[in-house]
């Protein structure tokens, strides 16, 4: 541990910085220039160079990667300075980034293989305002990192909310960090076989059916004249053995991307593990790389959950916590978790506010048009249009077409069928789904914008479309009543405009 | 679950009806000089396209004239169509500053109306496009957080109208967050 202090004057990251520069060198190469380096080499191949030409150029080439790996280890310092943390880089352009802590959304550490053998981390710092600037350290040791991050939360949060009243205070009581949920190896199989859901299902099925043609033909094959029997012995054996040898490579190369996926979500969840600490919930996981997602609870916008129909079988959901960004939402910032039972969903539900505060919700459908218009205007129309065009090619045939308005009406039907906006004075729920089924649970006062749009058909039914808008991600709300509508975006600004808790 | 009465949930602490209504809001409408700035800004696309298919046309010219002159004769009926439409257009857009929150709406057929609440607002910007400087007229932009999903642009306004409406909403949002403080 260090003193607090030493984080003021400008220090440099660990060594280990350098292999880190290196290694991001060498891999832009290979990912950027693998067509450069090819075509060089043909081009040297073509005008035969003596080969040890092209290992000098590697050896120069590695020896100035080395070099300047080391130069922007040299350049590169970090410190803090009154309520900001400063960055100075830069070979050829020098940089200076202020990056004030009021700025500072979340802090994220990363390890991968290398920085988990050396014991440092990617201290990663997202940052809001208008420009964007990425902020990040490669290599610090842990122990500092964390130093670090507790220190500069602490004091954004002082900055921030002098003298707020904190209504997380309740959920910081707790010192120690609490554990809401973890993923053990078995959970991760099931989530690994549930992930590559209806695609391995229908590669798995074709392999099957393809099987089971194979036994047919074996079998038709049985009956035969006893004299022609010496003969087709031998040709069968020849015919069997190549059939069984396309077998045993389809089954490898549909079993292979299964067994490839599984071990992939293995070790990218691996000892998955939500945590909720002082500054707000943690999101650990990875074998190799390993990463760590947070957020603050005020800044969480919407908690999503639910699950598909193979997730349904062995009773498991996919959770995903939105948290505010400064630009629009990236899959990187979500804090996704792909496999947990109910228990653990109430939770973390009940560890956010919102069991209790989601109680008494009134539900509401949306209006039959809905199925009824995608029925005319995705299915019947343009099926009879296209119909009416493969007549021409295919005659009676063409009545296939008519499939397509039945598939749409069935889907939207049931689309209609499980959707429901479940409101109270605090939340908002929809839940949704086709096969499966999915919520989403928003506050009301967490809502930064509303928008109502209507199409000329929702105008002539008296029908809207509203979307609740939020740092980062929004809450749609198609096919409903104006008047409810209305009564949303007045009590929604009602909501916003009386907030004085803060919305991230 | 459901229930017979079409209120949003029970027990309201308050009377959901009797909260301001955005319906009741009479909007401001956008400079007319904006109406030929939202002309100039059609043609010049109209334009655009038809000089190039003049020139397509003209260098492979082995076009069954009966057809070219369909073609050409629905583009110009559309070009025209889109031309009428311009004023009632225009009409639709409009745009309210509350006490709380900015609204601004726009659509001739599909309408769209979008609200943001002062204590929302992350910044706001004045813009001036190249037709709109003919016309000295100005856009205001105001910025929400987390990406463009929910901004709301209002073009059209006189520059010192613009530049006003933004101290004022400058001023909304420092002191709303000294209100939140």
């Amino acid at each position: 541990m260090r003193e607090i202090s030493s984080f003021f004057t400008p220090s440099r990251q660990s060594p280990i910085a350098i292999l880190i520069f290196l290694i991001k060198f060498l891999r832009v190469t290979v990912r950027q220039g693998w067509a450069g380096v090819i075509s060089l080499a043909v081009f040297f191949r073509r005008v035969e160079f003596s080969e040890w030409f092209l290992y000098v150029g590697v050896i120069v080439i590695m020896a100035l990667y080395v070099f300047f790996s080391i130069y922007s280890y040299l350049k590169f310092y970090y410190y803090l300075k009154e309520g900001e943390i400063v960055i100075k880089k830069g070979i050829f352009t020098k940089t200076t980034i202020n990056l004030p802590f009021e700025k500072i959304q979340t802090i994220d550490f990363k390890q991968n293989l290398i920085q988990q053998i050396f014991g440092v981390v990617e201290f990663a710092i997202d940052s809001a305002g208008s420009k964007k600037q990425e902020v990040s350290l490669s290599a610090l040791p842990l122990d500092m990192a964390e130093q670090l991050r507790e220190y500069i939360l602490e004091e954004k949060k002082s900055l921030i909310s002098e003298n707020v009243e904190d209504i997380e205070s309740s959920a910081e009581a707790t010192k120690a960090p609490k554990s809401i949920l973890r993923l053990s190896v078995p959970d991760l199989l099931k989530v690994g076989i549930t992930q590559n859901h209806i695609k391995s299902l229908g590669l798995i099925l074709v392999f099957f059916f393809g099987l089971l043609d194979q036994v047919r033909k074996l079998t038709e094959e049985t009956d035969l004249d006893e004299n022609q029997f010496e003969e087709t012995v031998n040709s069968y054996f020849e015919e069997t053995l190549i059939t069984w040898i396309w077998l045993f490579s389809i089954a490898f190369l549909l079993f292979v991307p299964v067994v490839v996926s599984l071990v992939t979500t293995v070790f990218k969840y691996f000892d998955m593990q939500l945590l909720l600490g002082n500054d707000g919930l943690k999101l650990k996981s990875g074998l190799l790389n390993k990463k760590q997602k947070s957020t603050t609870l005020r800044k969480i916008q919407t908690v999503s959950w639910g699950w598909n129909p193979l997730q349904y079988l062995i009773g498991f959901f996919t959770i995903k916590i939105y948290p505010a960004t400064a630009s629009s939402i990236k899959v990187k910032n979500i804090l996704t978790i792909p496999g947990s039972r109910a228990e653990q969903i109430n939770k973390l539900l009940e560890t956010l506010g919102f069991t209790e505060k989601s109680q008494n919700l009134k539900g509401h459908r949306m209006s039959p048009l809905y199925y009824i218009r995608a029925f005319w205007i995705i299915g019947l129309i343009p099926a009879i249009i296209i119909g009416t065009i493969l007549f021409y090619f295919f005659t009676w045939n063409a009545l296939f077409a008519l499939l397509w308005p039945a598939f749409i009406l069935t889907e939207s039907y049931i689309e209609y069928k499980k959707w429901r906006l479940l409101v109270n004075e605090h939340v908002l729920k929809i839940r949704h789904g086709l096969f499966g089924l999915h919520y989403k649970l928003i506050y009301w006062h967490k809502i930064q914008a509303i928008k109502i749009s209507q199409s000329p058909y929702q105008r002539r039914k008296n029908l809207a479309t509203v979307v609740c808008f939020q740092a980062g991600h929004q809450m749609r709300i198609p096919y409903i009543s104006i008047d409810l509508a209305r009564q949303i975006e007045q009590y929604a600004l009602y909501q916003i405009e009386t907030d004085k808790a803060g919305w991230m | 679950m459901e229930s017979a009465e079409n209120t949003l949930f029970e027990n309201p602490s308050v009377d959901i009806n009797s909260l301001p209504s955005t319906e009741e809001v009479t909007f401001n409408k956008l400079a007319i000089g904006y109406l030929w700035v939202m002309i100039l800004r059609s043609n010049a696309f109209f334009i655009f396209i038809s000089v190039i298919a003049g020139i397509f046309t003209f260098v492979n010219n082995d076009f069954e004239i009966d057809l070219w002159l369909y073609i050409v004769g629905s583009w110009f009926l559309f070009w025209i169509l889109i031309n009428v439409m311009i004023p009632f257009k225009y009409n639709k857009k409009g745009y309210a500053v509350r006490e709380l929150d900015i609204i601004y709406k726009s659509g001739l057929w599909w309408r769209k109306k979008i609200i943001i609440p002062f204590n929302r607002i992350q910044h706001c910007e004045v813009q001036q496009g190249p037709f709109s400087k003919i016309f000295g007229l100005r856009s205001l932009t105001v910025y929400t957080a987390g990406g463009g999903n929910s901004d709301l642009r209002v073009a059209g306004i006189p520059e010192q109208q613009a530049e006003d409406l933004k101290e004022f909403v400058l001023s909304k949002i420092t002191a709303e967050n000294e209100r939140n403080q």
